[in-house]
């Protein structure tokens, strides 16, 4: 998609000034593109790919089109938007399609003229920047959530208030403690009645429990291909692993999300080939075209098997008692505790999956992810799993000079033993 | 000894429990590789106390962002210190204020533990009495109008359950009163500053002020309940809560209280995000962005200088002319070069005189005050009366004042251009943008970030990368076929980009065309930023540039006017100041 982007982006740039006539051509756009990824998708790559791949532009193009549409951070419970029929759509997915066609810098030097101070994360500066922009409709909902990270709530807030949309933010106390979990069920009742509100219809909580279901099984098929993953890999881009978290946490509980991971272990399963070397993802990869998209390629030695966020918010949520076990999928995600929690969590993981080395990606503005980094280097090395910190920007492709990354990366592969 | 870094902490059960306590109060910190560079100075250096604590001490954690919440996890290694932990919840309803009653319930416990009998109701009851008492006494302090470095003594004694006695110094009267919010902020060196400019600061309401102390806590059946509603509903939010700029706000009513003229709003880099603390309309304010601890001063001074004089409606009062003299003296000592501009009563420029800086600034001013004299042979009684400008302006010591360069910017090209709404000024090592209103008077106005992108500084690294000077730059820049984009607006990246450029084989050309689109980028962000509209007065020394005038010409869509010696408005305006203060 990367190349091909960039240049849709570039003509595309030519009506920046003109909102409406921008939407019109970035809908036609992408409206093919979701297309040919439904309809014309390449074959010989791995079908958990082409779904993902489809799932994550069609999100966008849906929103793009308007109708039922919630802004939604990527922990915000989708289930309850999707079980109305409701269209969730990441903020940060909006963020990442700018910046795959390069045109970030526009939302953000909207954002900068509206006093949003640059040391705030890209990816909440660029949404911010393209609501103000009115490139996108208005959504009939924004819904956040206070973790992964801080950011969220004003973003999110900001966003709503461009829009004069509803806005509901649900705070999510750090700590993952049972006793938190009545506290944020409360407010997840309380967003119920604000959909039902705007949707002037009861809540089918039948759905909503269909869609859990779903999501159960969703669940138990990433499990089973985590065991796989442990010998076998399919051949990713690197924004792939970008947009298969970024699907997986904003469409959780839909069928589409559950052929994906049914996909996935057939995949998996019938995987022939594997890299020199394998590796783990920290926190989220650089969305636009970038020399690492050739470093880490399906053709490459060396691949990716996995993000971080893949396996965050995976838990066992329960049809039966649907509100309150979506509140503990919340509370204790693993995301929502301490450094070292977060450390445990990806040493097990690491470990599991015999990857040579796992990359951070320091995302310029995260706090939450990179506060956390030095201390993840010196757990990983007392374990002996080389480590990299990448700082960079994962949105503003005018931040630093890809060259930089490459170099880095380069080395960290010399290190584990990889030549050009 | 028990510790803390937020102001969420209920100062309330720490009275209660009468065990010592103080608020990490410290400003120095060394890099540590555990805390990341993304992660704000004040966190840098309470992670540098929690270090320094031994296991007597226990240490309060309030995760009141990601930082705070990344550097309590971490003392829970690196640091002796005991810790317990409250979850800050970041909404202001009823059930977030439920939630953080249990929060402090737990708190109360551990504080029993450490003291090793339970806090009674009763004491609990009197915690709120001496804690109403010491916010009442600081507010007491500001209606008296006492200096505010007194005050700031008396908040940090009270963060610490003490109560300061002030010497009784007062603010000057008929000097504008100013108010910061936002940001935490509490350096006296600031406070000096905001002195010498000529203004008094008469309240900090950030969490290094009084934000911590407002808001009602009654005497009631449930204690608890009764602070958790002062911390969650009724004081001033901070920065992480959503609803904060609504007319409603506890921080309006103390604003409109304390009649500050001008407010500050500081927002702290990697914290305050959406500038939106609410200042009544009717106060003028600015928004600046800071760091902690507090780093160049000196652009800051000129940020809020240019503030004050904007509260000041132009300079005040005309003084008698000084002796006989008939000429004015405008310098301008900015951190490339030091401008020097002589007028006489008709603002005619009757000689003007540009040097280097240099390292000595003071120096070279007086270098050029005595070549000018010499030219035109005249003594130092010829001089009615001098104001110095820029950067360096408070080190030319023969000048009877200073005014800011956005002001005599402000100043030289209204009096060239009397149309003139907006001025550019890209200087060498910093950019400006001013808006103006119809009559001429500063209304906002942006200045680059501490840093070489968008300034003549950047111009004149990648002249010397391409082995070109400026005018061949702009001269190939006309020859450019490829719209070619230099991604990198910071002047080290951008230098190895195009060093990677030219080794691609790209064109001089086109690199050149390119460079001026990426300065000017950063120059119509400001531009935006203000709401700038024409006409454009083009100042500096890089308005000579060809390449750069083209160039920013095409990305704003405007024409712009360009004064015949454009490095030389600041001084020029400076000089008009002094001659209007005399001659009236
Ligand atoms: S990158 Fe970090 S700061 Fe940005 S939205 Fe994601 S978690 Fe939040
Ligand atoms: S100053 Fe801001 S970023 Fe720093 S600890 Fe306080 S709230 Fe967090």
């Amino acid at each position: 998609m990367s190349k091909k982007s960039v240049v849709f982006g570039s003509i595309l740039r030519k009506f920046k000034d003109d909102p409406a006539r921008f939407r019109r051509i970035l809908k036609a756009g992408m409206g093919l593109e979701t297309l040919r990824r439904k309809k014309f998708s390449d074959k010989n790559r791995p079908a958990f790919i082409n779904t993902i791949n489809h799932l994550a532009v069609l999100e966008v193009f849906k929103a793009l089109k308007g109708n039922n549409v919630a802004w939604v951070n990527l922990l915000a419970p989708s289930e309850l938007l999707l079980a109305t029929g409701m269209s969730p759509v990441s903020a940060e997915g909006i963020s990442g399609t700018m910046s795959s066609m390069h045109l970030e810098d526009l939302p953000l030097s909207l954002a900068s003229s509206n006093g949003i101070s640059s040391s705030l994360c890209t990816f909440h500066r660029t949404s911010i920047g393209t609501a103000f922009w009115k490139v996108f409709p208005k959504p009939d909902i924004v819904v956040t959530t206070t973790i992964l990270c801080d950011g969220n709530a004003g973003s999110f807030y900001k966003i709503a208030k461009s829009y004069g949309a509803p806005f509901f933010l649900i705070d999510v106390p750090r700590g993952r403690k049972p006793e938190y979990v009545p506290y944020v069920e409360r407010q997840l009742y309380q967003l119920i009645e604000l959909i039902e509100e705007i949707t002037a219809r009861k809540f089918p909580f039948d759905k909503l429990a269909q869609h859990l279901e779903w999501e159960k099984q969703t669940v138990e098929n990433l499990y089973r291909a985590r065991k796989l993953l442990i010998s076998k890999s399919i051949p990713m881009h690197l924004y792939e692993q970008m947009n298969a978290l970024y699907v997986m946490h904003t469409l959780a509980g839909t069928k589409e999300l559950l052929t994906a991971s049914q996909e996935l272990i057939r995949d998996l399963e019938a995987s022939q080939t594997s890299p020199d070397i394998r590796l783990l993802w920290l926190h989220i990869p650089p969305y636009y075209d970038n020399a690492l998209f050739e470093t880490f390629s399906p053709t490459g030695k060396t691949w990716v098997v996995t993000d971080e966020l893949w396996w965050d918010w995976l838990y066992p949520v329960r049809p039966e008692d649907p509100i309150k076990s979506l509140a503990e999928k919340l509370v204790f995600n693993i995301e929502a505790g301490s450094v070292q929690e977060r450390g445990e969590f990806l040493i097990n993981l690491a470990r599991e999956l015999n990857v040579s080395g796992a990359i951070h990606f320091s995302h310029w503005g995260c706090r939450q992810s990179s506060g956390g980094a030095g201390y993840l280097k010196s757990v990983f090395s007392q374990e002996k799993i080389p480590f990299l910190e990448l700082t960079g920007d994962c949105v503003d492709h005018n931040s630093e000079s890809a060259g930089q990354l490459k170099t880095r990366v380069s080395a960290f592969l010399e290190i584990l033993g990889v030549k050009e | 000894m028990i510790y803390y870094a937020c102001s969420y902490v209920p100062l309330e059960i720490l009275l209660a429990s009468k065990l010592p306590f103080a608020k990490i109060d410290s400003v120095d910190y060394t890099e540590d590789p555990l805390v990341h560079r993304n992660l704000c100075g004040y966190c840098k250096t309470t992670f540098e106390s929690l270090k320094a604590m031994n296991d007597k001490d226990l240490f309060i954690a309030v995760d009141s962002c990601d930082a705070m919440r990344r550097i309590n996890d971490l003392a829970r290694d690196f640091s002796k210190a005991r810790i317990i932990q409250l979850r800050l919840p970041w909404k202001r309803d009823d059930e977030s204020k439920n939630f953080y009653r249990d929060q402090l319930a737990n708190l109360l416990e551990v504080l029993s533990l450490v003291r090793g009998s339970s806090i009674t109701l009763e004491e609990l009851k009197e915690g709120i009495k001496r804690f109403n008492d010491l916010k009442d006494y600081l507010w007491q302090l500001h209606r008296e109008n006492l200096k505010y470095n007194e005050i700031q003594k008396a908040i940090d004694f009270a963060n610490s359950g003490k109560r300061y006695q002030p010497s009784l110094k007062y603010i000057r009267k008929g000097v504008p009163r100013l108010a910061v919010v936002g940001g935490i902020i509490k350096d006296r060196e600031f406070l000096k500053m905001i002195e010498d400019i000529g203004a008094e600061l008469v309240l900090n309401e950030t969490c290094g002020g009084m934000r911590g102390f407002t808001g009602e806590t009654f005497s009631a059946s449930d204690p608890l309940y009764e602070i958790a509603t002062r911390l969650i509903q009724r004081r001033v939010p901070c920065g992480r809560f959503v609803d904060i700029e609504s007319d409603t706000s506890p921080l309006q009513k103390i604003l409109l209280s304390q009649k500050p003229e001008g407010v500050i709003k500081l927002n702290q880099k990697f914290c305050d995000f959406f500038d939106d603390y609410p200042v009544p309309k009717e106060i003028p304010s600015i928004s600046l962005e800071i760091d902690f601890p507090l780093s160049s001063l000196g652009q800051l001074s000129t940020r809020i200088g240019a503030f004050v004089e904007k509260l000041r409606k132009g300079i005040a009062g005309a003084i008698s002319r000084k002796s006989k003299g008939k000429y004015f003296l405008g310098v301008d000592s900015g951190s490339t070069t030091t401008n020097l501009v002589v007028i006489n009563d008709s603002e005619e420029i009757l000689l003007w005189k540009i040097a280097p800086t240099g390292i000595n600034g003071s120096v070279t001013a007086h270098k050029l005050l005595k070549e000018a004299q010499e030219e035109m042979n005249f003594t130092a009684d010829d001089i009615a009366y001098c104001v110095a400008t820029g950067y360096g302006r408070d080190i030319v010591d023969f000048a009877n004042e200073t005014v800011t360069e956005i002001t005599c910017h402000a100043k030289g090209a209204r009096t060239l251009f009397p149309h003139a709404q907006c001025i550019i000024d890209i200087g060498g090592q910093d950019s400006k943008v001013i808006r103006l209103d119809e009559k001429g008077s500063v209304v906002d106005f942006s200045m680059n970030d501490k840093c070489a992108a968008g300034t003549g500084r950047f111009l004149e690294v990648m002249s010397r990368v391409l082995e070109k000077d400026l005018d061949a730059m702009a001269a190939a820049a006309e020859r450019a076929r490829k719209k070619l984009s230099i991604s990198s607006m910071c002047t080290v990246f951008a230098e190895s980009e195009v060093v990677s450029l030219i080794g691609k084989g790209e064109s001089i050309n086109d690199i050149s065309a390119g460079l001026f689109r990426s300065i000017s980028k950063r120059i119509v962000a400001m531009y935006k930023r203000v709401k700038g509209q024409p006409p454009v007065v083009f100042t500096g020394g890089v308005a000579r540039n060809s390449g750069i005038v083209k160039t920013l010409q095409e990305e704003l869509g405007v024409k712009f006017l360009i004064p015949k010696i454009p490095d030389i408005v600041g001084a020029y305006g400076a000089a008009i100041i002094g001659k209007e203060k005399v001659v009236k």
